[in-house]
C-alpha cells in the first residue's frame, strides 16, 4: 500500500487529540449507568484507569512480545501504531539498531516504520511523528517521489546536515511533528500538511469573486508557509491554539466573503 | 539426470558466463566514483543479510563455473551489497533473469544513493536497512510479513492481549 502521510498525520493528530481528551477522562468519571451492567465493563474500566494512573505501557507480567515489540498495555504509542498499521504501514521494533532510533521506507510497494525496541513510549511517539512530518514535506503534489526513507538517529549520532535546506527541513519537520503529536495539525499552516491546494478542492465555485477569494486564500496560506519554513518565531507562534483558531476565523471571513 | 530441471540446467549453461561477467561488473563498481567491493567483504555482506556465499562461491559465480544457479534474492543482494543497482550490468542481470525492475533508471541511481549514505551507519544499522530495502527493490512484500488485515482501531477497543 502506498504511503499517504498527508492522511495518516491527520488520522494520527486526530486520535492523539481524541486520546488526549477523552481517555483521561475515564479516571476520573463515573461509568455511564448504561455501561454499568454490561459484563466485563467494570472490569476493563478499573484496568483503562490503573493503566492511566500508572502510565504503564508493558506489564510486568506480559512483556513485549519478542521481536514485535508489541506494547502489552496502550499507551498514546501504542494507539499511533495502531493507527499506522490501520493505514497499512508496517510497523516493527528490532533490537538490532544501534545509531538509529528508526527509520521509514516507503516505496509504490509498502511503507514500513521500523524502530529501536529500547525506546521509551515517548521517544517511540516522537519517532513515529518525526519520521510522518518528514514524509508530508518529502515530494510535492505535482512530483510525489516514488521512492522515500528517512533515518532517524540517535541523539549525536547523526551526520552533520549536509547543506542550510536540509536544517531548515529539519525545523520544519521539528514543529510539523510537534502539531501531530500535539493533536492539532492545524497547528500549522495548512499547506504544510494537504497536499491538495485549494485551487483543487472541489467543487469549485465559478465566478470571479469566489475566484478573487481563492486567490486571496491562496495567497495567504502560501505567506503562512513560507513564514513557517523560515521563521522558528512563527512556528511557535502559529502553534498556540488562539492563532490555529484566528487562522480558521480568517478562512471562514474570507470564504463567506467571497462566496468561495 | 534424476531430479534435475533439464530446461534449467540448459538455460543455466547457457547464460552462467554472461551472468558471471555481470556479476564481476557489479562487484567493480559503477560510475566515475566507483568503489570496487571485495570478495572477502561481499560475502560477510551477503551472510549479514542471511545468504550463505562464500568467497570461494563468489570467484566461481564470476567464473561462471558453478552448476547451481543464484537464486533472485541473491542476485539483487549482490547488487545491493555493491551499491550498484543503477549499473547497467544489473539491469542485464535482470533481464537474464527474467524478471523485471519496476524501477526506473532514476529510482535505481537514488537507491545507490541511499546505499552510500548507509555505509556511514554501524554494520547493524545497516543489515536492518538492506534487508527491508531488498525487498522493496524487488517491488515485493516481505514473505510473511504482509500488512496486517485493516482493523477499525477505535479507542475503546482494548488491546488484544
Amino acid at each position: 500500500m502506498r504511503l499517504e502521510p498527508e492522511r495518516a498525520a491527520v488520522l494520527v493528530a486526530e486520535r492523539l487529540r481524541r486520546s488526549q481528551r477523552e481517555l483521561p477522562s475515564l479516571c476520573g468519571v463515573p461509568v455511564p449507568p448504561e455501561l454499568a451492567g454490561l459484563p466485563g465493563v467494570s472490569l476493563l474500566l478499573d484496568r483503562l484507569r490503573e493503566l492511566l494512573r500508572d502510565g504503564v505501557n508493558e506489564t510486568p507480567d506480559q512483556p513485549a512480545a519478542e521481536g514485535e515489540g508489541l506494547p502489552a498495555g496502550f499507551g498514546r504509542d501504542w494507539l499511533v501504531r495502531r493507527t499506522l498499521e490501520e493505514l497499512g504501514i508496517r510497523c516493527e521494533a528490532t533490537g538490532a539498531l544501534q545509531d538509529l532510533k528508526g527509520f521509514l521506507i516507503a516505496s509504490p510497494h509498502g511503507a514500513e516504520i521500523v524502530i529501536s525496541d529500547r525506546l521509551g513510549p515517548d521517544e517511540r511517539l516522537a519517532v513515529y511523528a518525526h519520521l510522518l512530518a518528514h514524509a508530508l514535506l518529502e515530494g510535492t503534489p505535482e512530483a510525489p517521489r516514488t521512492f522515500f526513507s528517512r533515518l532517524e538517529y540517535v541523539e549525536g549520532r547523526a551526520p552533520p546536515p549536509p547543506s542550510g535546506a536540509a536544517r531548515r527541513a529539519e525545523m520544519v519537520a521539528d514543529a510539523l511533528a510537534q502539531a501531530i503529536l500535539s493533536g492539532r495539525l492545524d497547528g500549522a499552516p495548512q499547506y504544510a500538511y494537504r497536499r491538495k491546494r485549494l485551487d483543487r478542492d472541489a467543487p469549485l465555485a465559478r465566478g470571479l469573486r469566489p475566484a478573487l477569494g481563492r486567490l486571496v486564500l491562496d495567497f495567504c496560506h502560501r505567506a503562512s508557509l513560507a513564514l513557517f519554513w523560515h521563521s522558528p518565531k512563527y512556528q511557535k507562534l502559529r502553534l498556540r491554539p488562539e492563532v490555529s483558531f484566528l487562522a480558521q476565523r480568517v478562512q471562514a471571513l474570507v470564504r463567506v466573503a467571497y462566496a468561495c | 539426470m534424476g531430479d534435475r530441471d533439464e530446461v534449467q540446467v540448459a538455460r543455466w549453461t547457457a547464460i552462467r558466463e554472461r551472468v558471471g561477467a555481470c556479476l564481476r561488473e557489479l562487484r567493480a563498481g559503477h560510475g566515475p566514483a566507483a568503489v570496487p567491493t571485495s570478495q572477502a567483504r561481499l560475502s560477510g555482506d551477503l551472510e549479514d543479510l542471511g545468504y550463505h556465499v562464500t568467497q570461494s562461491m563468489i570467484s566461481r559465480y564470476e567464473q561462471g563455473v558453478l552448476d547451481a544457479p543464484l537464486t533472485l534474492e541473491r542476485l539483487v543482494g549482490w547488487a545491493l551489497c555493491c551499491a550498484s543497482l543503477s549499473a547497467p550490468a544489473f539491469r542485464e542481470l535482470m533481464e537474464l533473469a527474467g524478471f523485471h525492475l519496476p524501477w526506473t533508471p532514476e529510482d535505481l541511481r537514488h537507491f545507490d544513493e541511499l546505499l552510500a549514505r548507509y555505509r556511514t551507519l554501524p554494520l547493524p544499522d545497516q543489515v536492518v536497512l538492506k534487508r527491508k530495502l531488498l525487498w522493496h527493490v524487488l517491488g515485493l512484500r516481505a514473505a510473511g510479513l504482509d500488512a496486517p488485515e485493516p482493523r477499525r482501531a477505535s479507542l475503546e477497543e482494548p488491546p488484544h492481549r
